[in-house]
């Protein structure tokens, strides 16, 4: 047999760690032990990031098995692969082969006391299967075969293999060097090269030695060998991406990418994988709990659901006989899955009579489903991951969108056909991200200026005549508005260089090159969404989309997170519906924490909640001075939180595949369904038993049926019909899926699955024919007297007057709502600016907030000891020159403070990041178990957008010093 | 004679330190029965996560050779497999080190490879483990010598020069010559 080996490309990794996570769990690692592990690399002296994953080489001359002591040894190479395997039973534990494994690829097991090492994933080999951790790389940056065959891919594809025999070993694994390797000026990529401290650093991970381990981690293969694989879902972030769980059992004993999909091939990030701690944490809540103690002390007392719930429609009926049912407010996260959020609280709502329900949308992309219901009628997205789609676009160019980090197995699908293509890339960002180090060119944008460079980029394309004029004429209402607008108020590329903070030179040349790209995809997220200007902004970018023609093909178009079917309204009979009499309560977290604590507009004097709402609103305090105003908090989750503290009800929740359904909602419009499978733990039960069984004690059983606590039952019976974008996915064509999901609008049952939206010549759905857009006029929508009666109500034009963020440290134009209230208007640069006076008391630094590294999603995977292995603390990153003058080395816990708080956070010094910005992330919180820290919100307090109400959480003036 | 009022345990005790010159090498000897645990288990309480979280800590080693050390370490190689073919002729320089066999058959020989191979240990990194990891174990074997040493030297002191180490008094430890009686 061949010589059998790995091939690493350091161009395609991302640094995610998904092959950390897929090899703990085949291999039945925990922590502390490692077969595999990538490394950050930054550079002090450039801003440049690179990642390096670290696993055996399998040697030719394996110093570890020469130093191995013991007779005969416990390490062995195989003469025919060349794989070279440990004998844990032999292996007496000395550690010599560690200390002489020079590439520091020999693991070892801290509780067996026994070498640890990668072999490939020998049973899996001995199944004719590959390695795990090549399985699930989300972006193919690893590959498995026979090392001749390597090489002669590598040669065929032209790419330079590194050569990294230092010590004559003949390391086996391929490492194919980066693209620009030999740009460089001949300096090595990796030479010089730091690990951040606050991702490596052994002593804070020492806590988890105390982490409560299950299957399949720390157990021998038989007890972690399923007796079934079923097919479904990820439910945790907007990806879906198809996986397979593997069961025994009651138990999930593996989840892994599903390789019989067609597009994702198995492909999946570390989150998906580390589920399995969720399964199977000792951190779930189990029983329903009722406080006993003051709101905050975090006493509770375990009840039974009867008593649980039936206290609870008691209180809530005296908040509405008191109050009226407006008094109810329900906030809801993606947690708790699309039927929950859009079907079983959406009857309960309608049958209780409050508009006061929110999901997490209002935090996360609200400002952009509004504006495109503006432009476009349609929260529908028109491209999709495929190679013909987005696949085949010539420039790809993120605008405050980490996606490598944040969707890495969408970033892989993009980059591997970018790279297939050559296609271009283009980073717009205040860091240097895992995105923006794969990219072309990255700019570092003032962060809360992105619709200034968006409307310097129409402007310089307007003025150049690089338009598509074809497509503004046909397919564009009130483009010329707007480009008669951008030339009025003089929004060149020097007037934006002097906003932005960008070199108008790279202004022009990025309008350029979208313009001449044949196909060019513009994604935008919550570095776009999470400001006051959001609305605007989106507008911004979805014209320059259209004005370029990259709107309703393939290969070009406007992204932002999700994307949504065109929702029904969930049908309740009119006799049993309950329409409020008040108006929704400022419609926004913000109207509600005044509404608990001032009764403004009216009391807000009860709460169901999921998610986090402490950790996750701004403002932490004010939040929890709100719940602790209000008669009732009932918090429904998988774990306490900091939310839980505060209420008067900790309701335990099931998830993913302990309840079913339809987890979250994929930025490519698929539907993705999940079965139940297994047991939630203890006494946990689903949102949607929940609702069903709350809505019968108020009275709504005939609505909130007792069947419909079967998720499948609902759908087909309830939800798919009150959407026609969902019409023709049923259950059953769903489970006849191998991979488990559906691409949306299927309007009819047999209809084929959606591609490409409002493609040129075809009819959106639903509307009459020819017509491309759904809007009234069938075109996209600029500009209308109906839209500019629209913003102006709120203060705005239809047309877009650049602003941004008051909490900018440079006086720029901002809004200022008056009254309270959103009616408002844009303040001159010139006024007392807010972000100004604030740098003037010492607040002298832009304080960026964001998703930390791809293993980390809000505060649900804090609870998963292996996330927090790979990234432990809460951190703070900074630029070298800001941490010379504060005398802050890499690895010192540095304090942040703004107007609304302080926190602690160890410093991540790097020269990816504007040397005005520190970046803190979110998802830390108090009262998680291995790394607890304030929360992110205990330091945003920011105005919210005048259009939709999206706070700002990305721009705050802070000022850093040493802890 | 041996005092029936005392337990045997205490006697070895007794005549560990009895002669003068003897007191320091019974003394030592203890001591090292002291160090040699508290040692091991130090090391297998207190090392093991420090061993594993040498795992990806050497990123440096996949930068790009620096030709002088492999020139170096060439060198070592090639000595090695010239000794080996001496030493072990059908082994495989790659995965061979020499054994309790070879250092019988050939101890000259075997330590000569053994020096070789620490030689390229050294150049190919095994102290950037740090000083304990790297050699807590050889520490630990070398303190294991020393004290089977000791206890060699004890026997021999006590069966053959009772008197010396009874230091003029009375001689209390013929239980042990009366194992053979």
């Amino acid at each position: 047999m061949p010589r059998l080996n790995l091939m690493i490309d350091l161009e395609r990794c991302i640094g995610c760690k998904s092959c950390e996570a897929a090899c703990k769990q085949v291999n039945g690692l925990g922590p502390h032990e490692y077969r595999t592990r990538v490394q950050w690399l930054g550079d002090p002296d450039a801003p440049d990031l690179d990642f390096l994953t670290v696993t055996c080489q399998q040697c030719e001359r394996p110093a570890c098995l020469r130093a191995c002591p013991v007779s005969p040894k416990a390490l062995a190479k195989d003469p025919d692969t060349g794989v070279v395997t440990v004998d844990e039973d032999l292996c007496t534990g000395c550690g010599e082969c560690v200390a002489a494994c020079p590439y520091g690829a020999m693991g070892y097991d801290p509780v067996e006391h026994h070498a640890v090492k990668c072999d490939l994933c020998a049973p899996r080999r001995a199944q004719g299967d590959g390695p795990a951790c090549v399985s699930v790389c989300p972006t193919e940056a690893l590959r498995f075969g026979r090392h001749d065959d390597l090489l002669a891919d590598a040669q065929a594809a032209g790419r330079r293999v590194r050569d990294h025999d230092q010590f004559l070993q003949g390391p086996g694994t391929v490492i194919l060097d980066r693209l620009d390797a030999t740009e460089r000026e001949g300096r090595d990529t990796l030479a010089g090269r730091s690990v951040p401290r606050v991702q490596d650093d052994a002593s804070r991970r020492a806590v988890l030695s105390e982490a409560a381990v299950s299957s399949p981690y720390g157990v021998a293969l038989p007890e972690r060998q399923a007796d079934r694989v079923r097919p479904g879902g990820c439910n945790i972030c907007f990806n879906g991406c198809p996986v397979k769980f593997h069961l025994r059992g009651d138990s999930v004993v593996g989840i892994l990418g599903n390789d019989d999909d067609p597009i994702f091939g198995g492909r999946i990030c570390p989150k998906s994988q580390m589920s399995l701690q969720m399964y199977a944490s000792d951190q779930r809540l189990t029983q329903p709990l009722k406080r006993i103690g003051a709101r905050g002390e975090d006493r509770f007392e375990a009840v039974s659901w009867d008593e649980a719930l039936d206290d609870i429609a008691t209180r809530l009926r005296r908040v509405r006989d008191e109050h009226g049912p407006e008094a109810l407010a329900i906030y809801l996260g993606t947690r708790t899955g699309v039927l929950t959020i859009l079907g079983y609280a959406r009857l309960f709502q309608q049958l209780w009579g409050t508009p006061n329900m929110l999901t997490t949308q209002i935090l996360c992309d609200e400002s952009k489903v509004q504006a495109l219901e503006l432009v476009q009628g349609s929260t529908n997205l028109a491209n999709i991951y495929t190679p013909g789609d987005i696949g085949s676009a010539d420039l790809h160019v993120y605008i405050g969108d980490n996606q490598a980090e944040t969707r890495p197995v969408n970033f892989g699908l993009v980059n591997g056909w970018r790279l297939e293509r050559g296609a271009g890339m283009v980073v717009v960002d205040p860091r240097l991200t895992a995105t923006a180090s794969k990219a072309d060119r990255w700019l570092a944008i003032r962060p809360g200026t992105d619709m200034a460079l968006g409307l310097s980029l129409i402007q310089h394309l307007f003025a150049s005549g690089r338009h598509d004029e074809r497509f503004c004429r046909e397919w564009v209402l009130g483009w010329e508005q707007w480009r008669d607008f951008v030339a009025a108020e003089g929004y060149t590329p020097e007037w934006a260089a002097t906003v932005t903070g960008l070199a108008a030179d790279a202004i022009r040349w990025l309008a350029d090159a979208i313009a001449a790209a044949d196909g060019c995809m513009l994604y935008l997220s919550r570095g776009i969404n999470q400001h006051a200007n959001a609305t605007q902004t989106n507008r911004v970018f979805m014209f320059l989309a259209a004005m370029t023609g990259n709107w309703g093909r393939r290969g070009g178009g406007f992204y932002n997170v999700a994307s949504e079917p065109d929702w029904g309204t969930m049908p309740v009979p009119p006799e049993r519906r309950t329409t409020p009499r008040r108006p929704p309560a400022g419609g926004t977290v913000g109207g509600w924490t005044r509404a608990a604590l001032e009764g403004e507009p009216y009391p807000l004097r009860a709460l169901v909640t999921s998610n986090n709402p402490v950790g996750q609103w701004p403002d932490e305090a004010r939040t929890r001075a709100a719940l602790q105003a209000m008669d009732l908090v009932v918090h429904v989750e998988l774990f306490r939180n900091a939310t839980s503290a505060w209420a008067d009800y900790v309701l335990p929740a099931a998830s993913g595949i302990e309840k079913g359904g339809v987890s979250r909602l994929a930025e490519d419009r698929r539907i993705v369904w999940n079965d139940a499978m297994v047991s939630p733990p203890g006494e946990a039960r689903s949102d949607h038993w929940i609702w069903v069984e709350l809505g019968r004690r108020l009275g709504y059983g005939d609505v909130l049926r007792e069947d419909y606590k079967d998720p499948a039952v609902f759908w087909d019976e309830v939800f798919r019909l009150a959407t026609p974008d969902l019409h023709g996915v049923t259950i059953e064509r769903l489970r006849a899926q191998p991979h488990r999901w559906l691409r949306t609008p299927i309007r009819e049952q047999g209809a084929p699955e959606a591609g490409t939206l409002y493609l040129e010549g075809s009819t959106a759905a639903g509307q009459p024919p020819g017509r491309r857009f759904p809007t009234p006029s069938g075109c996209l929508e600029l500009w209308t007297p109906e839209q500019e009666e629209r913003f102006a109500g709120r203060g705005l034009s239809a047309l877009p007057t650049f602003y941004t963020d008051a909490e900018q440290g440079e006086p720029m134009t901002w809004f200022e709502p008056a009254g309270g209230s959103t009616s408002g208007g844009l303040q001159e640069a010139g006024a007392a600016h807010p972000g100004t006076a604030e740098a003037d008391t010492g607040f002298d630094a832009e304080l960026v907030t964001g998703r930390p590294p791809a293993p980390q999603f809000h505060s649900w995977t804090h609870y998963f000891w292996q996330a927090q292995e790979m990234w432990p603390e809460l951190y703070c990153q900074l630029h070298p020159d800001r941490a010379r003058a504060l005398g802050v080395d890499d690895g010192d816990d540095v304090r942040v403070e703004t107007s609304a708080g302080a926190l602690s956070a160890r410093a991540w010094i790097t020269r990816g990041i504007r040397p005005d910005s520190v970046f803190v992330p979110i998802g830390w919180g108090e009262g998680q178990p291995w790394h607890p820290s304030r929360s992110v919100n205990r330091l945003t307090r920011g105005r919210q957008d005048p259009y939709c109400g999206q706070p700002n959480l990305k721009l705050h003036r802070c000022r850093i010093s040493r802890a | 004679m041996r005092s029936p009022a005392r337990p045997a345990r205490s006697s070895v005790t007794a005549h560990a330190g009895a002669g003068r010159p003897a007191v320091t090498a019974g003394a030592g000897t203890g001591s090292l029965v002291v160090v040699l645990v508290a040692q091991g288990l130090t090391a297998r309480s207190l090392l093991p996560r420090r061993t594993a979280a040498v795992f990806a800590s050497r990123v440096e080693s996949f930068q790009e050779p620096d030709p002088a050390l492999r020139e170096r370490l060439r060198a070592v190689i090639g000595q090695k497999r010239e000794l080996l073919s001496a030493l072990d002729p059908g082994a495989d320089e790659a995965l061979f080190s020499p054994d309790l066999r070879h250092a019988l058959a050939h101890p000259w020989r075997t330590l000569r490879y053994a020096r070789l191979a620490a030689r390229e240990a050294r150049l190919v990194g095994r102290r950037r483990a740090g000083p304990v990891l790297a050699f807590w174990r050889r520490t630990h074997i070398a303190l294991a010598l020393l004290f089977l040493l000791g206890v060699c030297v004890h026997v021999v002191l006590v069966l053959f020069f009772a008197g010396y180490v009874a230091g003029g008094g009375s001689v209390d430890w013929w239980h042990v010559t009366a194992w053979g009686g």
